[in-house]
């Protein structure tokens, strides 16, 4: 009944849908000031306090703002001022505690206390700056990344 | 002939003193009156310094800390894009990485609040987990734990943007069904309660375990006070 190039059509619908259904909300924003841009699928959102943050976001802080995230395997993470983090990637079982995160900082200061995830695989966690990849086996680190070559870049 | 060789000397002398600027000197007289191109009048325009940053001056700094930790050895594994490997271990272990040189060092509580305050200070407070009991097939609490129930509600209310996680479980005693049922009635007695002190409905999540998460590994159809319980996650 359906003619071959429906069929096409509505294959390549299900290949992409895989791809729209990707971004999870992982963590819930539990501190915030000043302004905090988040952006999701290309649209820049204005942060507050309350909203779920999705896999896949880019946080950006200006000058006056910060914020803190609470992670579903209760990792927390927070970044200062003019700060640019990616949450690259999120995953967390519930009964098992398996999974990982991995957060990118471009630009900035972050702060995690490690949760769940580190506790049942040290390692699970990891942060990845433009000059190395910090693998976090327990708990509570903090990262700077001072990169003028990235400030010419996004201004 | 004598006088001629000595006028040469001296002559000889002079050049080299002076560097040649006697002779340099006059034979630039002989150019022309502007030397100064043409071209430059119509190619002159405004200063402009560079952006990129001077070649002893890096573009990239990072700074890594190992922040203090009661009770436990914080440890973070630091692979640097050269291949490079560096351990920071135990309070105050910090690196810091410029021009993709690491320099491993040991911070304090003035430098860490110095680089990365902003970010430690907006960071969340920690989720709390309290199991509250109840007793034998009722989702009536016990006496104990109705205060605890009652101190926990109000932390809630003190919190930023709260979330509450109700989870249910039961003992043994009874059927697997009938258990998963009694888990969801149990938890959605503390979702009731937390509504009656004001928390918005739509940050209370209720669920059950049933039987299948006992803090006390009992045999089947066991009673246990310990298992009867909701475990109520304050986010």
């Amino acid at each position: 009944m359906i003619s071959p190039a429906k069929k096409l059509c509505l294959s390549l619908v299900l290949a992409a849908t895989p791809v729209l259904s990707f971004a999870e909300p992982v963590a819930t924003i539990k501190t915030l000031s000043g302004d905090v841009t988040l952006i999701r699928d290309g649209e820049s959102l204005s942060a507050a306090l309350g909203q779920r943050v999705h896999e896949a976001d880019r946080i950006i802080t200006s000058a006056n703002g910060s914020i803190g995230l609470l992670f579903d395997d209760d990792t927390r993470v927070a970044a200062g001022p003019d700060s640019t983090l990616s949450l690259a990637d999120f995953s967390f079982d519930d009964i098992s505690h398996d999974g990982n995160l991995d957060v990118e900082v471009d630009n900035g200061t972050l702060s995690m206390i490690a949760g769940k995830l580190v506790e049942n695989r040290p390692g699970a966690v990891k942060v990845r700056t433009p000059a190395a990849i910090l693998a976090v086996r327990g708990t509570e680190f903090s990262v700077k990344v001072s990169n003028s070559l990235d400030k010419d870049v996004a201004e | 002939m004598s006088r001629s060789a000595s006028l040469l000397t001296s002559a000889l002398l002079l050049t080299t003193l002076s560097g040649c600027t006697v002779y340099s000197g006059a034979v630039n007289t002989l150019g022309p009156d502007k030397p100064v191109s043409d071209i430059a009048a119509t190619t002159e325009g405004e200063v402009l310094l560079s952006t990129t940053p001077p070649p002893f001056c890096p573009a990239l700094v990072e700074t890594y800390m190992v922040m203090p930790e009661e009770g436990r050895t914080g440890i973070v594994d630091v692979a640097l894009v050269n291949g490079d490997q560096l351990v920071l271990e135990g309070d105050y272990a910090a690196a810091e990485v410029a021009g993709g040189v690491a320099t491993t060092f040991t911070g304090d509580e003035a430098t860490m609040q110095e680089t990365f305050g902003d970010a430690i200070a907006a960071l969340p407070p920690a989720p709390i987990y309290v199991p509250v009991y109840f007793y034998f097939d009722s989702d009536i609490l016990t006496d104990e734990s109705l205060a605890d129930a009652q101190r926990l509600y109000q932390a809630v209310l003190e919190r930023a943007a709260p979330e509450v996680v109700v989870t249910g479980h039961t003992d043994t005693s009874g059927s697997a069904a009938f258990n998963q049922t009694l888990g969801q009635r149990r938890a959605e007695a503390v979702r009731e309660d937390l509504i009656d002190i004001g928390v918005d409905p739509q940050t209370i999540t209720t669920r059950s375990l049933g039987e299948s998460q006992p803090v006390i590994e009992t045999g089947d159809g066991v009673r246990e006070p310990k298992n009867r319980r909701v475990e109520i996650n304050v986010r």
